[in-house]
């Protein structure tokens, strides 16, 4: 009998909706066979090493795994394939990166694979997320205790913690005929993803949805639309997708977030009523109180109205 | 801004000219209704209807009117094309054509009462409702007939009986243009949804005839107590919602081109006779006639499930259509303002044609009496069957009501019962319910309406339609 391993992913996002890179990641490696994610940490945000890039977001979750190091690898590489990872350059910016930080009491060295990642012991942004969800790592190859190892690296003044829940910050609003939502975001591509999970959970609750299928999602709009005219246009084409391609929606990212265009990625199940948990059946995105933009605090907000 | 309001009689009130109103508005409603509106929001909406171009009469709010897109559900406006008036998506809403119509069955409620819930089982089974998509039937798979005849083109196909047509609002078609103009998206999510209910306040229902008010106009409608009839209401589904809304960035453009300032995003319109005008008029055409054709099958399936339910064949269940109505709907129309009689374009949003004795466009069997105009309440108390009088013809362009109004958010509905609750409350009123969703059952809870009596009552008060007969739920299906 194989036992399952107990080991530690490290998730890092800095393009595109970075915290919504990171739900989805968690999600596409929970909902393979042979993988269960038992926690994850806090998401840190954090300046980048290399180049000048966007500030990166780092996470950890904690896995069990029948699956040999090299397989749950492979399916690591085939979820950051799957949410858009352009490898571009050594240090560059990505939309998802997944590293196998740790395998408790196994070290692996093989031409392609590292475990603990090289670098683990002098990266607080590894480091500090693994030691959240295994606060009694120790080193494989001494038995060290990982713990001394953060208390020892000078602290990264940058790095600002903040909660990942399970969904974004979403309050369902009530109107009088219809329905609708505010979502709360750290910016505007995240916001995007927000919003298209806020829409898909008033058509069926994600909580039912495993993630069996995705679909490209892209606009183009007009290099002076204002950000209310681009949220109209990316929640239309959503709704287009889950009403006409009947697709139950489990999470959204955003991939790009450019002058003239929005490219993402939505998540999700193809529509079977007698298996997804469905609330409403909706008509069309509306311009009714439609408002979108940072707020003061420097996140930012949607309010949109459905018609139902 | 708060709008001032002066009552005129105990069932209108005057909203007069101010800010950059162009026309007065009228709202039909009785005193408990303006208290419990006071600053409700779809005042500013009917002002703000009131100020777009060319606006003639009063821009008209019914007493269900409430909080829509742009246009207050429950408005009426008319437009003259002879002094710049506009054609307005928001008029419309994104729902084309959705409307109601009410089939009468030679059957006795009672036998049906016997086997409700097989009956109700049956319904659930012929026609799919919420997110469920169409049942395939190769026949409809070419849209372009539907969308081009509308109710006709289920006629062609056997789906409908032929003089069915007259008593279908504009003969069930409306002239489309080019078909051209619907794009692959809003077809794409059309084909799918041919035959279905959808969702929100859509359903299907058996109704016992429980009250007469006119005797003689019940008997000429095939309306008697202890009778049965079905109701369905339902639209142009994806594909009118779609159409609506790749419109309204049009629209928005046109708006701007013609130098019209917009209150509200949702208010984009287009001066009539202009080609953005044209092509809304042209698509949603073939939208609403989607949508006639959509009711007719719905109807079809739906009689064929209640035959099958109580064990008797389509013809000896006697199933005569009374009127299909459109509730959202634009379209050019001839009525009188200040002496003069002329082609005005009528926007009815959450509103029903009522026409008056006489009206040339009324069927031969109608023509005397008037048209019948179909109100449907709540799932749990009535609806009412009216005929449309000479008040709407002098007042509101040949318009009434359309139903109840909401009282209470759907997100308010959900926090104050459960699903169970709602089935159960019901069922012990003698109704079978089938539903879509649990949320399908509590945001349409009873209670979430105001009672249509009142509605209905206020209209009849106004002259501008009379009370009929009195519908209550045997079975009801919820998208």
């Amino acid at each position: 009998m194989v036992h399952d391993r107990s080991l530690v992913v490290g998730l890092g996002s800095n393009l595109g909706s970075r915290e919504a890179f990171l739900r989805a990641a968690l999600d596409l490696l929970a909902h393979r066979h042979g993988v269960t994610v038992d926690a994850h940490s806090p998401r840190y945000e954090t300046a980048p090493v290399g180049p000048a890039q966007p500030r990166y977001i780092n996470a950890a979750a904690r896995v069990r795994s029948a699956l040999a190091p090299e397989e749950l690898l492979a399916a690591m590489l085939d979820v950051e394939r799957r949410l858009g990872r352009e490898r571009r350059e050594r240090w560059g910016a990505r939309t998802l990166d997944l590293d196998l930080l740790w395998i408790d009491g196994t070290v692996v060295d093989t031409p392609s694979l590292t475990v603990p990642h090289p670098e683990l012991l002098r990266r607080e942004f590894a480091l500090r997320p693994l030691l959240d969800v295994a606060p009694e790592a120790v080193d494989p190859r001494d038995g060290a205790p990982l713990a001394p190892a953060l208390a020892a690296l000078t602290p990264d003044a940058s790095m600002m913690a903040r909660a990942l829940a399970d969904g974004f910050e979403t309050e369902i609003l009530d109107h009088t005929a219809d329905e609708g939502f505010v979502t709360v975001a750290d910016d505007r591509a995240d916001l995007f993803a927000a919003a298209a999970e806020a829409l898909g959970a008033l058509i069926v609750d994600p909580a039912s949805v495993h993630i069996r299928t995705e679909v490209p999602l892209a606009i183009t709009v007009d290099a002076e639309a204002g950000d209310d005219e681009r949220m109209f246009a990316w929640l239309s084409e959503a709704l287009y997708v889950l009403d006409a391609k009947r697709v139950a929606l489990r999470r959204a990212v955003v991939l790009d977030d450019g002058p003239t265009h929005v490219r993402g990625v939505l998540f999700g199940d193809a529509l079977d009523e007698s298996t997804h948990a469905v609330r409403s059946a909706l008509k069309a995105i509306t311009w009714h109180t439609l408002d979108v933009g940072p707020r003061p605090d420097g996140r930012w907000r949607a309010q949109v109205v459905v018609d139902v | 801004m708060k709008y001032r309001l002066e009552p005129i009689d105990e069932v209108r009130w005057r909203l007069p000219v101010q800010g950059a109103m162009r026309v007065e508005g009228r709202i039909f409603a009785d005193a408990a209704m303006m208290t419990s509106l006071h600053d409700d929001p779809c005042i500013a909406q009917v002002a703000n209807v009131a100020s777009l171009p060319g606006i003639v009469g009063h821009a008209l709010a019914m007493p269900d009117f409430h909080w829509g897109y742009g246009f207050p559900i429950g408005g009426v406006a008319a437009f003259d094309p002879a002094q710049g008036g506009v054609v307005s998506p928001g008029g419309v809403g994104y729902d084309i054509n959705c409307g109601v119509r009410l089939h009468t069955l030679d059957l006795d409620a009672e036998a049906l009462d016997r086997v409700r819930d097989r009956v109700a089982d049956l319904l659930q089974q012929a026609v799919p409702a919420g997110t469920a998509p169409a049942k395939r039937d190769a026949r409809l798979d070419d849209l372009d007939p539907l969308l081009d005849g509308g109710a006709s083109a289920l006629v062609d196909l056997g789906l409908a009986y032929g003089d069915d047509l007259e008593r279908i609002e504009d003969g069930g078609r409306l002239t489309p243009g080019d078909l051209a103009l619907v794009s692959d998206r809003a077809r794409e999510r059309g084909a799918q949804q041919l035959g279905t209910l959808g969702g929100g306040n859509h359903f299907l229902e058996v109704d016992r005839v429980t009250e007469v008010y006119d005797e003689a106009l019940a008997e000429r409608f095939g309306l008697r107590v202890g009778g049965a009839t079905l109701l369905v209401h339902s639209g142009s589904r994806g594909l009118g919602h779609a159409v609506c809304e790749e419109l309204l960035g049009i629209m928005l453009r046109a708006s701007k081109k013609a130098g019209i300032e917009l209150p509200d995003k949702q208010l984009a319109c287009a001066p009539l006779g202009s080609p953005e005008a044209d092509r809304y008029l042209q698509v949603m055409a073939a939208a609403a006639n989607f949508a006639f054709a959509n009711r007719a099958l719905i109807a079809h399936r739906a009689l064929g499930a209640i035959a099958k339910g109580v064990g008797l064949n389509r013809t000896n269940l006697g199933a005569s259509l009374l009127y299909d109505v459109c509730h959202n709907i634009a379209k050019f129309e001839d009525h009188t303002v200040d002496g003069v009689t002329r082609p005005l374009c009528v926007h009815r949003k959450g509103a029903t044609r009522a026409f008056g004795p006489g009206h040339a466009l009324l069927p031969e069997r109608y023509r005397d009496v008037g048209q019948p105009v179909i109100i449907p309440g709540d799932m749990g108390r009535y609806s009412y069957v009216m005929v449309g009088a000479q008040g709407s013809m002098d007042e509101s362009f040949g318009s009434a009501c359309h139903g109840a109004g909401r009282l209470l958010a759907r997100a308010a509905a959900k926090k104050t019962t459960t699903g169970a609750a709602v089935l159960k409350a019901l069922n012990d009123r003698g109704i079978s319910l089938r539903a879509a969703s649990v949320n399908a059952i509590v945001e349409e809870m009873p209670e979430a309406y105001k009672d249509v009596a009142d509605v209905v009552s206020v209209v009849d008060r106004a002259g501008l339609a009379k009370r009929v007969a009195r519908l209550e739920p045997l079975i009801v299906v919820k998208g």
